[in-house]
């Protein structure tokens, strides 16, 4: 079965109660259609050169690779998640969604122009506010930043940060430093300073290799290693104090999978029993801090059989740390009727809407937008 | 003392030898009661451990002896000597010196005992109404030489050492 096309079942049978999907991508179509939101200086730049825009998106997500989009949800004649009609018909309609948070990439971070990335970064929030936002109501958005440079990233959160439907910051997880590191520090001011989540997401580009040693051979392989590059920006996050210095700070994360989180959780609070003198400033065991601190979209669980995804559940120690997504359009083969089965009742609203609400302050979001 | 006079009295405290014998940042493990007890020089004073990590039974005082570090957020680090800490050889889990308590985690304890340190004339004379044991094995102390005008370190196995107040470490 294959849950987010309500294939053989209904949104009803699933779940009566409201749904708020953490988890959408937007992608601009071409680097012409961010022409609009761009600095002419960059529109006439792109056309002198013949360039056709970043090409980490293409490197995370092959146009034609299975797991990239669902064939449901390939419209003829435009990329998958192109247009906000699409999103609508295919996932918001049919799943009566309340809201959802559109993520978007578009491989900015790969683009290693120290002017050209923060203006491409300006001009998809820009495209991402005035093509999806405006449009419909039941949008919020992640914002995008030129993650390589701090400064520009931090003014990019400054410009565009107190949009009121502007909920969080796309950081991809691969990236040419680990996130913990101070460096990042002027974002997570910027962040904190707006109560804007950063949202860690697949993707991205390293200064070396993809994974965290060494380059896969096969996509596959890449694909299904990078759990490695989650797990290490959050033990990065961790050990580096980032929760001590903003204590505000929340992090989701998109794509991950949640299925290593406890058995990964319970190595890191190992090693800082034994080693923490070295990170004096983490006061507390490291699973505290990520109940604290850190969700995990649902899109995908890797769960294995029931009876041992249940114990993943209760493992994870808190009904708090998921939330639902349907991760359109990529195609993941969960079955929403299982994980929320292997669930406690209790849990359930929390991962449908409630969490999610209260993570990124929904309800003060939506009612700015009104008023 | 409810134990009648006519039975012999267990030995609670010990004489485990001259001041200058344990020399401030050493350490001496010594055997009391058949139990393995490091007693140790912190900066002159005496402070003393069950040798057994209450985490796995690890000889805890084989380990290190080090201060607690300060840390309000990242790159900010203080070195405070108010607290120490012996490490557990096995994981380097760190426990007060003073009450023994993990520092991660507040319900694990290792057992501090109490050290005292007491004249010779004070010392010879429990001796010789035979209150104070002698440690026995190679750390046997030597006899109290009440012409040593020096202070003996005394461990007692009785009484726990008070717990450490919050905040009263600085």
């Amino acid at each position: 079965m294959t849950t987010p096309l309500l294939q053989g079942t209904t949104r009803e049978a699933l779940w009566t109660g409201p749904v708020i999907d953490c988890d959408v991508h937007a992608t601009p179509p071409s680097l012409e259609a961010l022409f609009p939101y761009t600095d002419p200086v960059w529109v006439q730049g792109a056309q002198e050169r013949g360039w056709k825009g970043p090409n980490g998106q293409a490197l995370a997500y092959p146009p034609n690779a299975p797991t990239t989009a669902r064939d449901e949800w390939r419209p003829e004649g435009r990329p998958p998640a192109s247009r906000l009609e699409d999103l609508q018909q295919h996932v918001l309609d049919p799943w009566r969604t309340e809201v959802a948070l559109v993520n978007t990439a578009y491989g900015v971070d790969s683009l290693r122009h120290p002017d050209w990335a923060p203006a491409l970064a300006r001009a998809v929030n820009d495209w991402l506010i005035a093509e999806w936002l405006d449009r419909d109501p039941r949008l919020v958005g992640s914002m995008v930043v030129p993650a390589r440079d701090p400064a520009a990233a931090a003014a990019e959160i400054e410009r565009v940060g107190s949009h009121p439907r502007i909920v969080q910051v796309t950081m991809p997880v691969r990236s040419e430093r680990l996130y913990g590191q101070r460096v990042f520090w002027p974002i997570y001011e910027a962040m904190t300073r707006h109560d804007l989540v950063m949202g860690l997401s697949w993707g991205g580009t390293s200064e070396d290799a993809p994974s965290p040693t060494g380059y896969a051979s096969w996509y596959a392989e890449e694909y299904a290693a990078e759990i490695q590059v989650f797990g290490a920006q959050l033990t990065s996050l961790i050990y580096e104090g980032i929760f001590q210095k903003f204590p505000e700070m929340r992090v989701t994360m998109l794509e991950s999978g949640f299925a290593w989180v406890p058995t990964w959780s319970w190595s890191i609070n190992k090693k800082w029993k034994g080693l923490r003198r070295e990170i004096p400033w983490v006061d507390r065991l490291p699973t505290e801090i990520i109940r604290d601190h850190f969700r995990f979209s649902i899109a995908p669980a890797d769960l294995g059989p029931d009876a041992h995804a249940r114990r993943i559940i209760e493992w994870l120690g808190s009904e708090d740390i998921l939330m639902f997504a349907t991760d359109y359009p990529h195609l993941h083969t969960n079955d929403l009727a299982r994980v929320l089965g292997v669930m406690p009742e209790s849990m359930r609203p929390k991962v449908m809407h409630e969490s999610a609400r209260d993570w990124y302050r929904l309800d003060k979001a939506l009612q700015k937008t009104a008023s | 003392m409810t134990t009648s006079p006519t039975r012999p009295v267990r030995t609670t405290r010990f004489v485990v030898g001259r001041v200058e014998e344990i020399p401030p940042g050493e350490r001496r493990i010594v055997e009391a009661n058949g139990r393995e007890i490091g007693v140790f020089n912190i900066r002159g004073t005496f402070y003393a451990m069950l040798n057994r990590c209450p985490h796995l039974g690890a000889p805890l005082c084989e380990g290190g002896v080090v201060n607690q570090i300060e840390s309000p957020v990242p790159g900010e680090v203080r070195l405070d000597e108010g607290q120490t800490f012996v490490t557990c050889p096995y994981h380097n889990w760190e426990f007060d010196v003073e009450d023994g308590r993990s520092y991660w985690n507040p319900r694990l304890r290792a057992r501090p005992f109490s050290v005292a340190l007491e004249g010779a004339d004070e010392v010879k004379a429990a001796l010789d109404r035979g209150e104070l044991g002698r440690i026995p094995g190679p750390y046997t102390a030597e006899t109290v030489d009440v012409a040593v005008e020096s202070d003996y370190i005394v461990l007692s196995l009785r009484p726990a050492r008070q717990e450490r107040q919050p905040g009263g470490s600085s």
